[in-house]
């Protein structure tokens, strides 16, 4: 045989035929257990380095002579730094982690070659912290969610499709029948990203587009980010483990069929919401808007779907340190949405648009959905990777309490302050003068940006109860059963 | 207006294309059965590992006090009321 | 649904759809866009019309115009191009739009930011497009023509409070050196208010610009919406 077929069959990752199941998912679970871990380590520990950005960012909103003096951390390069660390940092690792296991979970086999996905993930956090050191060294390029440097980018996205490259091997070599709608969020993601980021790359930075073609451009990959990547993640974790945990099928297979691809079809479209009333053609903002109010379909039905779902089992949800993130960040999803949706309307846009309550809706969505929905995700996998149990629940219901309530007060502050901001910005007197001057309109903001570094403070409290929670587990001693689904419970039928 | 003609054909003609191929996707899948027994996938993430019908995630060390207080909070005729297949 | 293949097509045409109409489209409607005059030229009667069009009957005719005419918008050059690499590096988009939306939504033009909405033409010189999208700050579209003092820029990216108590915009003091005053004192010298002695330089001393502290106001005060477009007049 060739070398290169034998490379081919040697990724060929399906398990032995008559090998017994549980035999099966250990060794899936011990094969992932290397890369998943470097995962999910750099996860964590990207989220701290974005928490402290986030509270250097947040600090000086209110209090600009904080750090003052020193240029590597004035706001707009620490908030860009925040922005980076959370999103391609924290966010990224923590999807690679979780959606490579669930892949592997649904499809039955696992990586071979690991070595090479530990590579390629070793090369995304090294791209992601010289991007980040580019931001805060002046290689700023102040087009959103594209900060960094260009120069990182090839790294970035070479690394990202080798990633991304092992979850299409194990979704080819899948154990037979149908593909369970998580699966269909993970691929789509996985393809989705890459494209976006390559396209918004050379049309921003490396051959800039005529224009605010830039600015249209930016903003499809901005908003497909969110929509394209870490949403389906999200959804793809929610719809594996809520019904997991509960031991209970989705309510409806169907409704999640076509959830799937009405956001597929109608979220591509909604980043020209971001530009209403801006230096673009009307019928691409009006289309930006139609795709954002179409957006109500999918997430109703998942909405209905999640709800039913959990519906008669919130006693068992709330018993479950996974379900209680999960199902804090599906209603999330639900909310954020509809208020996404609602932002897109003229009217209501016209008083939101450049406000704070735009970070607001980002923290609602990226934070209370996204990041709470991999919070439970870790939370479940670990143990069955590491084979020991978490050390502390005291720690895990801290880490819970202090996210629930500093995220609600976060987004209370934001939407409240933000409204209040944009209304006295737009608002005149009867001689069609504005009724505040701009320094009135900071004034009032200033102390909703204090409660913002509280609600930030509390957020970082929970973090490092996890970060501490995390590394106690890793350092632990192994746990004594050797079963990979440690938490199942084998005389199961007393729970009946 | 000249200027504007040639991209309102050009969006025109795009959207008929991804409108046709979408109904002809959708029109090829329901022939061959793609979307049959489309309810039994919800199935697919339980095994004998982790079975339908039993929680699988509790606080670290409360995992027995949980269960017996689920089992209690349960009615009774609601019990393997989604299990049976 | 088992079939790859088909779900992948899905996936790719989901996303191809919003791409070509989006970004394709857009960059076929107004791609080509260029530069106009603010004033063209009657072919027949010689006679100055703003705009790059007329109407003669019901056509729409290009005006004629000299080959040294000015046109609009004008490329920024020189120390205004440095300086927008430093308003780029410095982040300050992140509290700054620049885009005027039109009259009658939102209070932009009441607020003097601009007395025209500004509309993709304005943009098409543009290296890159900062439209921004927080106003933590005001708009800086215009802020040439609202701003056109130097010495005021300076004093207020030395520190803000000098000009605007209790804003929240950051300092930017080291954009600026402290030096020994040579033969006589610097023409751009900060003139420290009297209300900021903490702030004031030990004597024989001066704060100036640094290079980049002066490029990045040149960039500011070429910041300009001074011109009409025939597709945006003045509003009244
Ligand atoms: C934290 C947000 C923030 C950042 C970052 C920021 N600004 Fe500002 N800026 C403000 C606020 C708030 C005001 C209004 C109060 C004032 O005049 O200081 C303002 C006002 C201004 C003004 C005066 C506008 C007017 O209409 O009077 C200019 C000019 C300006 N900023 C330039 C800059 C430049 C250049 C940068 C980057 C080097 C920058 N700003 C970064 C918040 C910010
Ligand atoms: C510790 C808690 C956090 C605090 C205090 C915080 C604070 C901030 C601040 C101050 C900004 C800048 C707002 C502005 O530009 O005016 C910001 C922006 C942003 N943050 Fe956070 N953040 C936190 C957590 C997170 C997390 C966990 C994520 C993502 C996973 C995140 C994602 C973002 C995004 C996407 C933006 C850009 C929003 C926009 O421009 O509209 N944040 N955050």
């Amino acid at each position: 045989m060739s070398p290169l077929l034998s490379f081919f069959s040697s990724i060929d990752p399906r398990p032995k035929p008559g090998v017994p199941l549980k035999v099966q998912l250990s060794q899936i679970d011990r094969e992932m257990r290397v890369p998943i871990v470097l995962f999910v380590v750099s996860a964590i520990l990207w989220l701290q380095a974005g928490t402290v950005f986030a509270l250097i960012a947040s600090i000086k909103l209110h209090n600009p002579e904080f750090l003052g003096n020193v240029e590597w951390l004035t706001f707009g390069r620490a908030r860009s730094a925040h922005l980076n660390a959370m999103a391609f940092g924290w966010g990224n690792n923590a999807i690679f982690a979780v959606s490579l296991w669930i892949m592997a979970r649904l499809c039955k086999v696992s990586v071979k070659h690991g070595g090479l996905l530990v590579v390629a993930g070793a090369f995304w956090n090294v791209g992601v912290t010289a991007g980040v050191i580019g931001i805060l060294t002046g290689g700023l390029t102040s087009v959103e969610w594209l900060e960094m440097p260009p120069q990182v980018a090839p790294l970035l996205a070479i690394s990202f499709i080798l990633v991304a490259v092992w979850g299409v091997i194990m979704f080819r070599y899948r154990a037979l029948g149908h593909v369970y709608v998580s699966q269909w969020y993970i691929l789509g993601a996985l393809f989705w990203f890459p494209w976006l980021y390559v396209i918004a790359q050379t049309m921003i930075l490396w051959l800039p587009a005529r224009g605010t073609v830039q600015a249209i451009t930016n903003w499809w990959f901005g908003h497909n980010v969110l929509g394209l990547w870490l949403t389906p993640m999200g959804l793809a974790s929610i719809y594996y483990f809520l019904p997991k945990v509960l031991g209970r099928p989705i309510h409806s297979y169907y409704l999640s069929v076509l959830g799937f691809w009405s956001l597929a079809l109608f979220y591509n479209w909604a980043g020209v919401h971001h530009l209403i009333g801006g230096p673009i053609p009307v019928w691409l903002v009006s289309a930006g808007i139609v795709g954002s109010i179409m957006m109500v379909i999918p997430v109703v039905v998942t909405a209905i779907n999640h709800h039913m779902t959990a519906a008669g089992n919130w006693r068992a949800v709330w018993c479950s340190p996974t379900l209680r993130f999960i199902v804090f960040g599906g209603m999330s999803y639900t909310l954020a949405s509809l208020a996404g949706s609602a932002m897109a309307l003229r009217d209501i846009n016209v008083i939101t648009h450049f406000t704070q309550f735009t970070v607001g809706h980002a923290h609602h969505g990226v934070y209370a959905f996204f990041t709470m929905t991999m919070f439970g995700g870790i939370y479940f996998m670990m143990p069955r990777i590491l084979n020991r149990e978490w050390p502390s629940a005291a720690l895990i219901r801290t880490h819970f309490w202090c996210a629930a309530i500093g995220i609600t007060i976060m987004l209370v502050v934001l939407h409240a302050g933000g409204w209040i901001q944009g209304e006295m910005m737009t608002a005149l007197d009867a001689d069609g003068k504005p009724k505040y001057a701009f320094l009135e309109i900071v004034t009032a903001l200033v102390p909703w940006l204090f409660s913002r570094s509280i609600s930030g403070m509390l957020l970082s409290i929970g973090h490092l109860a996890f970060l501490v929670n995390f590394f106690w587990m890793l350092a632990g001693r192994k746990g004594d059963q050797d079963g990979p689904t440690l938490l199942a419970d084998p005389n199961e039928e007393d729970v009946r | 207006m000249g200027q504007w003609n040639g991209y309102l054909i050009f969006i025109a003609a795009l959207g008929c294309v991804f409108f046709f191929s979408a109904i002809g996707a959708l029109y090829w899948a329901v022939r061959h059965g793609e979307f049959k027994k489309l309810e039994k996938t919800s199935r697919q993430i339980f095994d004998e590992e982790e079975p339908e019908g039993v929680h699988t995630d509790f606080f670290p060390g409360e995992a027995d006090k949980m269960r017996r207080k689920l089992a209690r909070s349960r009615k009774p005729e609601k019990a393997g009321h989604h299990t049976q297949d | 649904m088992k079939n790859l293949p088909l779900l992948f097509m899905g996936i790719f045409f989901c996303l191809a759809f919003s791409f070509s109409g989006l970004i394709l489209s857009s960059m076929i409607q107004y791609g080509h866009l260029e530069p106009v005059t603010e004033f063209v030229n009657h072919p027949d009667t010689g006679e100055q019309i703003p705009g790059a069009f007329i109407e003669i009957g019901d056509k729409l005719v290009q005006g004629v115009n000299q080959p040294d005419e000015q046109t609009f918008p004008i490329e920024s050059v020189g120390l205004a191009q440095q300086g927008k690499q430093t308003y780029i590096n410095m982040g300050c988009l992140y509290c700054h739009s620049q885009q005027v939306r039109r009259k009658g939504f939102g209070a932009d033009y009441e607020r003097g930011w601009g007395d025209r909405q500004t509309v993709p033409r304005d943009y098409i010189l543009q290296q890159r497009v900062l439209l921004g999208t927080s106003r933590t700050g005001p708009d800086l579209m215009s802020i040439g023509m609202r701003q056109p003092s130097a010495e005021w820029h300076y004093l207020h990216l030395y520190n803000p409070q000098f000009t605007s108590p209790g804003s929240i915009m950051p300092p930017f003091r080291f954009l600026f050196e402290t030096r020994k005053i040579g033969d006589a004192p610097s023409p751009d010298a900060l003139k420290i208010p009297d209300g900021f002695p903490a702030e004031k330089p030990p004597a024989g001393y001066e704060i100036v610009p640094t290079d980049r502290g002066r490029e990045l106001v040149a960039y500011l005060l070429s910041l300009k919406l001074n011109y009409e477009l025939p597709e945006s007049r003045f509003s009244e």
